[in-house]
C-alpha cells in the first residue's frame, strides 16, 4: 500500500469528478440543463489534483505509476479526463462532460473498491528502460482515448434511440446530433489507434532485443486489442461499419479492453517480481 | 372605485373573452391607436396608458381615478367605432394586483393562445416603448412593465414554458437538427407544395439550410416556391435515385394517392449513399412514403401523425408549466404591487 499524500490527492481528484457528475445530475433533473463551465471546472480541478497525486506516487516509486491495477485504472481515468479537457471545448458536444465524468466516476469506484488492486510491488514497475515506460504510458493513454470514444458512442446510441422512438423530452432533448457525434468518434478512433500503434512500435523495439523476457499472454491481449481497433477503423473508413453497429462495437471493445487489464496485470505480477526488468510494458505489452 | 385613489388597471379584449371575428372588427388602426394614446392628455381621470394590440388581444394598461370601466368603455367604443354594450360584454377589467398579475402572465406568454410563445414579450416591449415615446408612461406603469420583463425572464429560465416545439413544422426541424446538428451543409428536397411543407421549408431555412431543391407536379408552382425560398427546381419526372442520393432531408407533401418512395427504392438509395443518414419527413395524407422504410438502418422517417403527437404533447407540457409560472407571478405581484402603491 502507498498511504499518504498520493492516495489522498488521487482520491480527492476522483471526488471532484464525482461532484461534477452529481452536480450535472442534480441540474439535469431540476432544470433540464447544467452550466457546462461548472462541470468543466470541476473536472479540470479534479484533473489537477489527480495529476499531483500521481506525480507524488511517481516520485515514490521512481517511475511512471502504472505498476498495479489501481495505478493502471487511475492512469486510464487521467488520460480520459485529459482528452476531455482538450477535446471538450473544441467539439462542445452537449452532455459529453456529463458522461465523461460518469465513466471516470465508475472507474474510480472500481479502483478504490478493491484495495487489493493497490498492492505494493518491488522497485520500478518497468525497470530502468525509459522506452518501456514510454511505451506503457502511451498504451494506457490510448485507453483513455478509447474510453472517450466509448462515451461518444454511448451518446450516439442514446440519440439514435431517441430518434427511433420519437423521444424528444428529458435527457434526450440535450443529446448532441448523430452526425456531430459520429465525426468526433471517427477522430478519436483515428487518434486512439495512432497512439496505440506508436506505443506498440516503441515496445516492439525492446521486445525484439529481449525476446526471452516477453510475457506472451500480455502480448497476445495487447496485439488483439490493437488489431481489433485497427479493424474497426478500417471498416469505418471503408464505410462498412458505421452508425449503430459501429457504436455498439466500440462500446463492447472498450469493455473487453478494460476487463482484460485486470487478468493481464495479475499474470504479470509474479514473473515481474522475479524479473523486474523484463516487462514488455503495460497494459498488455 | 374610490375617487381619491389612483388605480392601476388593465382593460382588455382577448382570445379568452371574444371570438376572432370580434377581435378582427375592433383591431385598432394606427390612427385609432393614436387617439387612444391621446386619452390621458384630454381626460383628467386617466394618468398613464399603454396600448397592447396583437392578433389575439387588445389591452389597455393604465392608472386612473373614478369609474374607469364606464368612461373608458365609452371612450374606446367611440374610437373603435363599435357598440359600447358589446364592448363591455366582451371585455374584462382588472384592477391592482389582478391587473399586474395579468400583465406578468401576458408578457411571459402564459396567457397566450399558443402557451409559451416568445413573440408576445417583444410585442409588450414594443407597446411600452411606444407609450414612452407618446409620453403616457409614468412611474407606476414604468415599474409595472419593467417588473413584467424581469418576471418573464425568470419564468422562461426557471420553468419549461418554452421547451419543446408545438407546431408540426418546428417539431420536424427538431428531428432534423438531432440528426445533422449544423444544417448549413445539408441539402433539402421538398416534394409538393402544401401549407405545412411551406412552413417546414421556412423553419428549415431559419435554422441555416441553404441548399433547397423543390419539386412539384405543377412546375410553375415549384418555381414560384423556389424563387420565394432561394431554392432550385427539380422537374417532378426527374426525381430519380441519383438525385435523392445527393440530399440529406426529404420533405414530402403531395396529394398523390400512391407512395412516391417505396422500401426497395430507398434501399437502393441507401446503398449508393455513403454513411450519411437520410431523414424523410412525410407530411402528406395519404402518406407518400412507405412506412416500413423506417426500419431501414440509418433512415429516419417521420410522418404527420408522429410530429402532431409530439407537438400536442409539448403543448400539454407547456400548459402544465403555466401553474408553476402563475405561482411565481402570485408571489411576485404582491411585492411589486406594494411598491407601486408606495410610488
Amino acid at each position: 500500500m502507498h498511504p499518504g499524500v498520493d492516495v489522498v490527492s488521487i482520491g480527492l481528484g476522483n471526488l471532484l469528478y464525482c461532484l461534477g457528475f452529481l452536480f450535472a445530475i442534480f441540474y439535469l433533473l431540476r432544470t433540464k440543463h447544467h452550466p457546462r463551465w461548472v462541470l468543466y471546472a470541476l473536472i479540470a480541478g479534479g484533473y489537477a489534483i489527480q495529476t499531483f497525486g500521481m506525480y507524488q506516487r511517481g516520485l515514490a516509486i521512481g517511475g511512471c505509476p502504472m505498476g498495479n491495477t489501481f495505478e493502471i485504472v487511475q492512469f486510464v481515468i487521467w488520460s480520459l479526463t485529459f482528452c476531455f479537457l482538450v477535446l471538450g471545448p473544441a467539439f462542445r458536444l452537449s452532455l459529453f462532460g456529463f458522461f465523461t465524468a460518469g465513466l471516470a466516476v465508475l472507474l474510480a469506484i472500481l479502483s478504490f473498491a478493491n484495495p487489493s488492486w493497490d498492492a505494493p510491488y518491488p522497485g520500478r514497475p518497468f525497470g530502468p528502460s525509459p522506452w518501456i515506460e514510454f511505451h506503457a504510458s502511451l498504451a494506457l493513454f490510448s485507453y483513455g482515448i478509447f474510453g472517450l470514444l466509448a462515451v461518444s458512442n454511448l451518446l450516439y446510441l442514446l440519440q439514435n434511440f431517441s430518434l427511433e422512438e420519437r423521444r424528444l423530452k428529458g435527457l434526450y432533448l440535450f443529446l448532441p446530433s448523430l452526425v456531430e457525434t459520429e465525426t468526433l468518434s471517427l477522430r478519436m478512433l483515428v487518434a486512439g489507434c495512432s497512439v496505440l500503434t506508436v506505443s506498440l512500435a516503441v515496445g516492439s523495439i525492446y521486445w525484439i532485443q529481449n525476446l526471452a523476457t516477453v510475457d506472451w499472454l500480455k502480448l497476445f491481449f495487447t496485439v488483439s486489442v490493437w488489431l481489433a481497433y485497427l479493424l474497426v477503423l478500417a471498416l469505418r473508413l471503408g464505410n462498412r461499419l458505421y452508425g449503430k453497429n459501429l457504436a455498439w462495437t466500440c462500446l463492447a471493445l472498450f469493455l473487453v479492453a478494460v476487463i482484460s487489464l485486470w487478468p493481464v496485470d495479475q499474470s504479470r505480477a509474479e514473473p515481474e517480481s522475479a524479473l523486474p526488468e523484463s516487462s514488455f510494458g503495460l497494459p498488455h505489452g | 372605485m374610490d375617487n381619491q385613489t389612483q388605480a392601476f388597471f388593465c382593460w382588455g379584449v382577448s382570445h379568452h373573452s371574444a371570438p376572432l371575428s370580434y377581435r378582427e372588427a375592433i383591431a385598432p388602426t394606427p390612427p385609432q391607436i393614436k387617439k387612444i394614446y391621446a386619452l390621458p392628455h384630454r381626460c383628467d381621470w386617466l394618468h398613464e396608458l399603454t396600448v397592447l394590440s396583437t392578433c389575439n388581444r387588445l389591452e389597455v394598461y393604465g392608472t386612473g381615478y373614478g369609474e374607469i370601466e364606464e368612461v373608458l368603455t365609452a371612450e374606446l367604443s367611440e374610437i373603435l367605432q363599435t357598440e359600447a354594450d358589446s364592448l363591455r360584454e366582451k371585455s374584462t377589467l382588472k384592477f391592482g394586483r389582478d391587473a399586474l398579475s395579468h400583465l406578468f402572465a401576458v408578457t411571459a406568454g402564459l396567457d397566450s393562445q399558443i402557451v409559451g410563445e416568445v413573440e408576445i414579450t417583444g410585442q409588450v416591449k414594443k407597446a411600452f416603448l411606444q407609450a414612452g415615446k407618446r409620453g403616457t408612461v409614468g412611474r407606476k406603469l414604468n415599474q409595472a412593465f419593467q417588473k413584467s420583463f424581469q418576471t418573464s425572464k425568470w419564468i422562461r429560465s426557471h420553468t419549461h414554458i418554452g421547451v419543446g416545439q408545438i407546431s408540426v413544422a418546428t417539431v420536424a426541424v427538431d428531428f432534423v437538427l438531432k440528426i445533422y446538428g449544423n444544417l448549413g451543409k445539408s441539402t433539402v428536397l421538398v416534394i409538393g407544395a402544401g401549407d405545412i411543407a411551406e412552413k417546414t421549408m421556412a423553419a428549415l431555412r431559419s435554422r441555416g439550410v441553404r441548399n433547397l431543391i423543390l419539386s412539384n407536379r405543377t412546375f410553375a408552382h415549384a418555381r414560384a416556391l423556389a424563387e420565394a425560398n432561394h431554392g432550385i427546381v427539380a422537374p417532378f419526372d426527374s426525381l430519380d435515385c441519383h438525385l435523392i442520393t445527393q440530399v440529406d432531408i426529404v420533405v414530402c407533401s403531395t396529394s398523390s394517392r400512391e407512395y412516391i418512395f417505396d422500401r426497395s427504392q430507398v434501399q437502393q438509395i441507401m446503398k449508393r449513399r455513403t454513411i450519411r443518414p437520410l431523414c424523410l419527413i412525410d407530411l402528406a395524407l395519404p402518406r407518400n412514403i412507405e412506412p416500413t422504410i423506417a426500419a431501414l438502418p440509418n433512415v429516419f422517417l417521420y410522418n404527420l401523425d408522429d410530429l402532431a403527437k409530439i407537438a400536442q404533447s409539448n403543448l400539454e407540457a407547456r400548459r402544465n408549466e403555466v401553474v408553476r409560472g402563475m405561482d411565481y407571478i402570485d408571489r411576485k405581484s404582491l411585492r411589486v404591487m406594494q411598491n407601486i402603491n408606495r410610488t
